[in-house]
């Protein structure tokens, strides 16, 4: 049913089909409570179902479009419990162990979740049990007891319903008297194992769609709140909450995680990351501003929030602080602090430090990486030489064509961007051969590099590519880099 | 701050003559700088490898991807073939001039940083008077060095000193190697003090420092006012930029282009 509620919303009454194509015949997948009225099922062909109801209406079927939807669903019944786990097809799973108190008891909050859900146009069938499986069972076939669902919920296989009924067994009960090792010779060990699953017998991990956090703090609103003042009010008692907690257990937070619960169902999210454990509400509250005035898509409170909740999925031990006079700690402490609110604002992928690799193909020997992490060690150059490498590197190199007096000689003359460069000074060739070991064939064109100067006073990183005559008739030239 | 100030500012010698003599000892490291030119780059990277405070260099480009685009990158193994530690440089890609100038301002308040690079593309028009003031402002606040790489014609500005830089002819080695990196450097503009002046330096990246070309390492430079020109000829006194506010000098230029 979700397939079709989500797209008949404007008009539940009018009959759906979602059609899909099969062996080059459009196949009905699945048909609104409308149509399903007027006898059009899933698996008939649409040719048959236009013959019967002529003004039906098509769309096609979106099992992609389905799970998404499903999983904005579930995104959104993490108000509820933070064990939240969408059960494709049609199923949302919600832990809610602990967390009915909250709602005024188990009856309410299913309450709350049914009224919520057919808000947005869905019907729901709410079902409360010990596993998850006796539950998503409950919700697909009702019931109250496990002993009296029917075979279905224990297989989906026709083929093993057939053979269960044969055996003179038609409800749960029946099957869960039998000795297990010979369900199992008998059905496989799938049926034992969906069997234990229902029956409590054994546990099975719901593994929700966001880990649970180690600390969390939320707040509820009477009336939604649309005001940014208000939000940010909140969430300042979200984090002095967050760091009462993270205090009490000796830890601070590396990644804090605000969800915004609009009232319509939609759930946003913000979340900053530090480079460092932190719990100091005001460096927290800072970060936050600078990350919600740095969303691409500016947080729309619609309707008004109803509920936020801040969650600290990421720990770690952080010490009690205290101001040191030791100018160091003093300075790593702004510089942590500066990286943070760099990274809020711009995105931790922006900040990058130079690394370095144990190559000798220049491209692959300096790049860049996230800063963070332990620096390299770069080689001392050699005293009272001149710098052999480039300041600013191209990557690809870029082509330029070179006069040389002799096809393996120095460039006498290139040019590059349109622009004619006499060389007037030049050192090399450096030759550097390409990772040969690396490739089958052991090809691969070897580099001579040369350091040039122009008659401007220009020095630039040229190599020719491919030694003339034994690997190649006609060399190409790049520029590789500028040096200062 | 000013020159009446008790305390000495830590300030950073460019060529220990005539430059520095007109910068009244050297580079106000509390300060705001503009360095433009084909050689800004290395001009940027070797202040700032001479500068002797310890900490991070925060290198802020506008640009998307770490100065990956027309200029290629930063290369490491460049940077420490000119004496520094690429380790310590930390590169910052904005994404554009407004991001670039608001990391700017929250870089600026930290005093652990060594120093502050902005690195902008192109014209920059949003980089006027008010946010060079702004800029300038933080630095000397802060006490943080800041560098200002710009691209374009040179634009009103607060920064204290304006600087062109372009590459100039190596001194040769054996073989007729090019030598050790040359800088032909003009102070085109220094609020409150001398400037149009040209200089060419050469980097020793063993002692992380200039000197002055045509000199050999550690000899005493003369010092005096030259007008600008005469170093390098014609060729310089076409990029020097024009100068609003020094009226001296312009006439000084509006000689030498004459002659």
């Amino acid at each position: 049913m979700l397939s079709t509620q989500r797209l008949s919303r404007p008009d539940p009454e009018a009959p759906l089909l979602l059609v899909a194509s099969d062996r080059g015949r459009q196949i009905v997948r699945a048909a609104n409570a409308a149509a399903l009225a007027q006898g059009l099922a899933p698996g008939l062909a649409l040719a048959d179902a236009r013959a019967a109801v002529p003004d039906v209406a098509v769309a096609p079927f979106d099992p992609d479009g389905d799970a998404a939807c499903l999983d904005w669903l579930a995104r959104g019944a993490t108000r509820w419990s933070p064990l939240v786990r969408a059960g494709h097809p049609h199923g949302l799973l919600i832990d809610i162990t602990g967390c009915a108190h909250l709602f005024g008891g188990e009856a309410s909050l299913v309450a709350d979740a049914v009224t919520r859900l057919v808000r947005l146009g869905f019907t729901a069938q709410p079902a409360l049990a010990a596993t998850p499986a006796a539950a998503m069972a409950f919700a697909r076939f009702g019931g109250e007891r496990v002993a009296d669902l029917s075979l279905a919920a224990l297989s989906e296989l026709e083929s093993v319903q057939i053979a269960l009924r044969r055996a003179g067994l038609r409800r749960v009960g029946d099957v869960a008297r039998l000795p297990r090792a010979a369900l199992a010779s008998r059905f496989g060990t799938a049926l034992v194992a969906a069997l234990d699953q229902l029956l409590e017998a054994a546990p099975e991990p719901l593994d929700p769609l966001l880990p649970a956090a180690p600390v969390a703090a939320q707040r509820r609103f009477a009336q939604p709140v649309g005001n940014h003042d208000a939000v940010r009010a909140a969430l300042h008692k979200l984090l002095l909450a967050v760091q009462v907690k993270l205090a009490a257990r000796g830890q601070g937070g590396r990644r804090f995680a605000l969800a915004l619960y609009r009232s319509d169902g939609h759930v946003a999210e913000v979340a900053v990351e530090t480079a460092a454990p932190q719990r100091d509400v005001p460096i927290l509250l800072r970060l936050f501003d600078e990350r919600i005035a740095a969303l691409n898509d500016p947080l729309d409170p619609g309707f008004g929030y109803d509920l936020l909740r801040l969650a600290v999925p990421v720990t770690a031990p952080l010490a009690e602080a205290q101001l040191g006079l030791d100018g160091g700690a003093l300075a790593e402490t702004q510089l942590t602090a500066l990286v943070d609110r760099l990274a809020a604002r711009l995105g931790r992928g922006r900040l990058r430090r130079l690394a370095r690799a144990d190559s000798h193909i220049p491209e692959q020997a300096s790049f860049d990486l996230p800063l963070g992490g332990g620096a390299d060690a770069w080689p001392a150059p050699e005293p009272g030489e001149p710098p052999a490498r480039p300041i600013r590197l191209f990557d690809p190199p870029q082509p330029i064509e070179v006069l040389a007096e002799v096809p393996d000689g120095p460039p006498r003359r290139f040019r590059w961007r349109a622009r004619v460069h006499d060389v007037t000074a030049h050192e090399g060739p450096e030759r550097i051969a390409a990772a040969w070991w690396r490739r089958k064939d052991g090809a691969g064109l070897t580099r001579d590099y040369w350091r040039v100067e122009d008659s401007q006073g220009r020095r630039y990183w040229l190599f020719r590519h491919g030694l003339y005559e034994r690997e190649t008739a006609a060399p190409r030239w790049y520029l590789h880099g500028l040096f200062a | 701050m000013g020159p009446g100030a008790r305390v000495p500012l830590p300030r950073l010698a460019v060529d220990g003559g005539r430059l520095d003599a007109a910068l009244n000892g050297g580079l106000l490291l509390a300060g705001c700088h503009e360095l433009y030119g084909p050689a800004a780059t290395a001009f940027a990277l070797m202040l700032v490898l001479a500068c002797p405070r310890p900490g991070p260099i925060l290198w802020i480009s506008d640009g998307h991807n770490g100065g990956r685009g027309e200029d290629g990158r930063l290369h490491g193994d460049g940077i420490a073939e000119l004496g520094g530690d690429p380790a310590r440089l930390w590169l910052v890609a904005a994404g554009g001039v407004v991001p670039m100038l608001r990391a700017a301002s929250e870089a600026q308040a930290c005093p652990a940083l060594a120093a502050v690079v902005l690195e902008s593309h192109g014209e920059a028009r949003a980089i006027d008077l008010t946010v060079t003031r702004r800029l300038q402002l933080a630095a000397a606040g802060h006490g943080v060095f800041t560098l200002l790489l710009r691209g374009g014609a040179p634009r009103p500005s607060a920064a204290l000193t304006r600087w062109q830089a372009t590459a100039a002819p190596a001194r040769r080695l054996a073989a007729d190697a090019p030598g050790p990196p040359r800088l032909a450097i003009t102070l085109a503009r220094q609020r409150g003090g001398p400037a149009d002046m040209s200089q060419l330096l050469e980097w020793n990246r063993d002692r992380r420092r200039f000197v002055a070309a045509g000199q050999s390492a550690g000899q005493p430079i003369p010092i005096g006012p030259v007008p600008i020109g005469t170093a390098f000829g014609r060729r310089l006194t076409h990029h020097a930029p024009p100068h609003p506010g020094a009226g001296a000098a312009v006439a000084v230029h509006a000689k030498a282009v004459a002659a």
